[in-house]
């Protein structure tokens, strides 16, 4: 390699940045057509996600009331089951006789598929 | 259960995973929705008792995994699989998000999701980036939850013995070599009961996948260990390596720098010379109309006959002088460099040109790192004002975040500080833009890149000093963000790391 590496003569270099500018002018004038399609697309691609984002957010939902409404079920038949078991014998009365009841209620539909328990929950925790 | 699955997940279980596949059955059962039609397959070599409309059991002898799951996907009925552990816990809503997504998207043939795991911090918090190849081919990113279509998967020929001890990572890799359909949902899919597992054995597995994967697409390559354990390095093979032209423009600007006064630009010419195993490049020097006419001689007297000058004539415009530069470089590949970079690992020119012979990347950056050894640059993304704005910038240097920092990766832009690029590409995009004088022409021009097709990664295994902005006040104007914003807004909608903002 000489002590002063070749370099293309002025004449090449000015041509060839005559060239770059041409490009990219070229570029700029062909993004500026395509700007807006492209804009579009990108926000398809945004919504896309955030849409499946606020699906995730519903199942979560959903998965947690399921929760809670199990939580409440599984109260509703501790305390049921407390009451029971400290309740002295029978000197029955009206609201005995209707706990009673919906402590067997409960019992009764645990057998049954879960959105029934749910209900049967609900009905006992009103009490 | 009636319907074809949509997906199937495939569970493959060995002796003493009973507890961890209750586990996840039990998470399963929790998270599904009654409108949901995914299956497990679950190979196992002890019988659950679990009895599930949506879960099918096989009982086999012991095997290696990969037989396991092979086995499992030879029963799957889903048109996608995926792959989930003993103890993964699918996290609620995640399928109502897949679902969403493979609704709007039927042709998509790899949909994955993030993951979490126990860990302090975020360190357990493994949001990911959009598709970015490189990424996967430094670690398998992918991971879980990855949904890939069964028909592809089984074409490229399912889980080999070849990937045994990493089934997962070969899979994805043969599958993403076959399409360019891959999606991520920017959701968790699952929860794992630990970190992945990894030994010496399971690493070097990996490595055997990332070379397998080089061979096939036809680029013969070196993968080493990388610095983050578990990730790969690629070293390309360049057989004739080209001439490098090196750009530098400056103003002959001085600093101080451990203590002493430099002229920059003799500093990063005798880091060159020092710290630079790669031997066939050459300097092109572009002074300014103000650079005193000393400058050249003294790097001349550093370089020797490795010097070209150009100068550029006017006003002081970066985007000018480093296309003077180009214009003048009699190299196949340019490397924009600023004065005020040093080079301090003999390896750094090397591993850019190497990361340059892959013919899908266009433009490689480096990891720079700032005088009280913090990082300055492993690569641009958008901030939340979409600003290009430097990924881990400010953390000590060798931070990372799941390898991000340490590992290749694809972005939308890197730093003019250091970029490497063939000067023919740099001529068809047409160079720096001009009329960005000062800031932005480096994200413009990777930008320029991308919209040709071409790949921007940053190969942190390539690491500088970067005394940043050293000879001029780091002032970005409004005009520049909005000239930026008017061309480009679409790209930084697009950029792949904007959902992993919050935690890099």
């Amino acid at each position: 390699m000489a002590y002063c590496a070749p370099m293309p003569i002025d004449d090449e270099r000015a041509a060839w940045l005559a060239g770059l500018r041409t490009a990219d002018r070229a570029v700029h004038q062909a993004l500026d057509g395509e700007v807006a399609a492209r804009e579009i697309s990108a926000l398809h691609e945004r919504i896309a996600a955030l849409q499946a984002q606020v699906a995730s957010l519903r199942g979560s939902v959903r998965v947690r009331d399921s929760l809670l409404d199990d939580h409440r079920v599984a109260i509703a038949e501790r305390d049921a089951r407390i009451d029971a078991l400290g309740t002295p014998p029978p000197v029955p009365t009206l609201k005995s006789l209707l706990r009673a009841r919906a402590v067997g209620v409960v019992r009764r539909v645990a057998r049954l598929p879960r959105r029934l328990v749910r209900s049967a929950g609900a009905l006992v925790g009103g009490r | 259960m009636t319907a074809t699955p949509l997906v199937s997940l495939l569970l493959a279980a060995v002796d003493g995973d009973e507890h961890a596949v209750l586990s996840t059955l039990e998470a399963a059962e929790r998270a599904r929705a009654p409108h949901d039609i995914w299956e497990i397959v679950l190979v196992t070599t002890s019988d659950t008792g679990v009895v599930r409309p949506w879960l099918r059991e096989h009982v086999v002898e012991a095997a290696p995994r990969h037989l396991l799951l092979e086995r499992g996907l030879r029963a799957a009925r889903g048109t996608w699989v995926g792959v989930i552990g003993p103890g993964d816990h699918l996290e609620p809503g995640a399928f109502d998000a897949l679902r969403e997504r493979l609704a709007s998207a039927p042709d998509v043939d790899v949909l994955y999701t993030d993951e979490q795991w126990p860990g302090e911090g975020s360190s357990g918090i493994f949001t990911k980036p959009s598709w970015v190849p490189e990424y996967e081919r430094g670690i398998d990113y992918l991971g879980r939850l990855s949904l890939l279509r069964r028909s592809l998967l089984t074409t490229v020929g399912g889980f080999s013995a070849d990937g045994a001890g990493a089934d997962e990572w070969d899979a994805h890799l043969r599958c993403v070599e076959r399409t360019d359909k891959i999606q991520h949902v920017p959701v968790v899919g699952v929860m794992r009961p630990a970190a992945p597992a990894l030994d010496d054995d399971s690493w070097d597995a990996g490595l055997r996948a990332v070379s397998r994967h080089f061979s096939r697409i036809g680029q013969p390559t070196t993968v080493t260990r990388s610095s983050y354990r578990g990730g790969a390095v690629a070293w390309r093979q360049v057989v004739d390596p080209p001439l490098v032209s090196v750009v530098v423009p400056t103003g002959g600007g001085h600093r101080t720098i451990r203590g002493q006064d430099e002229l920059l630009v003799a500093m990063c010419a005798r880091s060159l010379i020092e710290n630079t195993t790669y031997d066939r490049w050459e300097l092109v020097l572009v002074p300014s109309d103000g650079t005193p006419p000393e400058v050249a001689d003294r790097v001349r007297a550093i370089v020797g006959d490795r010097l070209v000058v150009a100068p550029a004539d006017g006003a002081f415009n970066f985007s000018t002088s480093v296309n003077t530069g180009v214009a003048a470089a009699s190299g196949s590949l340019v490397l924009l460099l600023n004065d005020d970079v040093e080079a301090i690992d003999p390896a750094w020119l090397g591993r850019m040109v190497s990361v340059a012979q892959d013919p899908s990347i266009g433009v490689v950056g480096a990891r720079l790192v700032d005088e009280q050894g913090r990082l300055q640059h492993v690569g641009v993304v958008y901030s939340d004002e979409w600003i290009p704005w430097h990924i881990l910038q400010g953390n000590p240097d060798e931070f990372t975040h799941f390898g991000v920092g340490l590992l290749d990766s694809d972005f939308v832009a890197v730093t003019g500080a250091c970029l490497l690029i063939s000067r023919d590409l740099y001529r068809e995009v047409g160079g720096l833009p001009e009329d960005l004088p000062l800031n932005y022409n480096d994200v413009e021009l990777c930008h320029k890149v991308v919209r040709a097709g071409k790949r921007v990664v940053v190969t942190p295994v390539a690491h500088l000093h970067h005394y940043e902005s050293s000879t001029r006040v780091p002032t970005i104007l409004e005009d520049e963000v909005r000239l930026l914003a008017r061309r480009w807004r679409w790209m930084a909608w697009r950029d792949p790391w904007t959902s992993t903002r919050s935690v890099t």
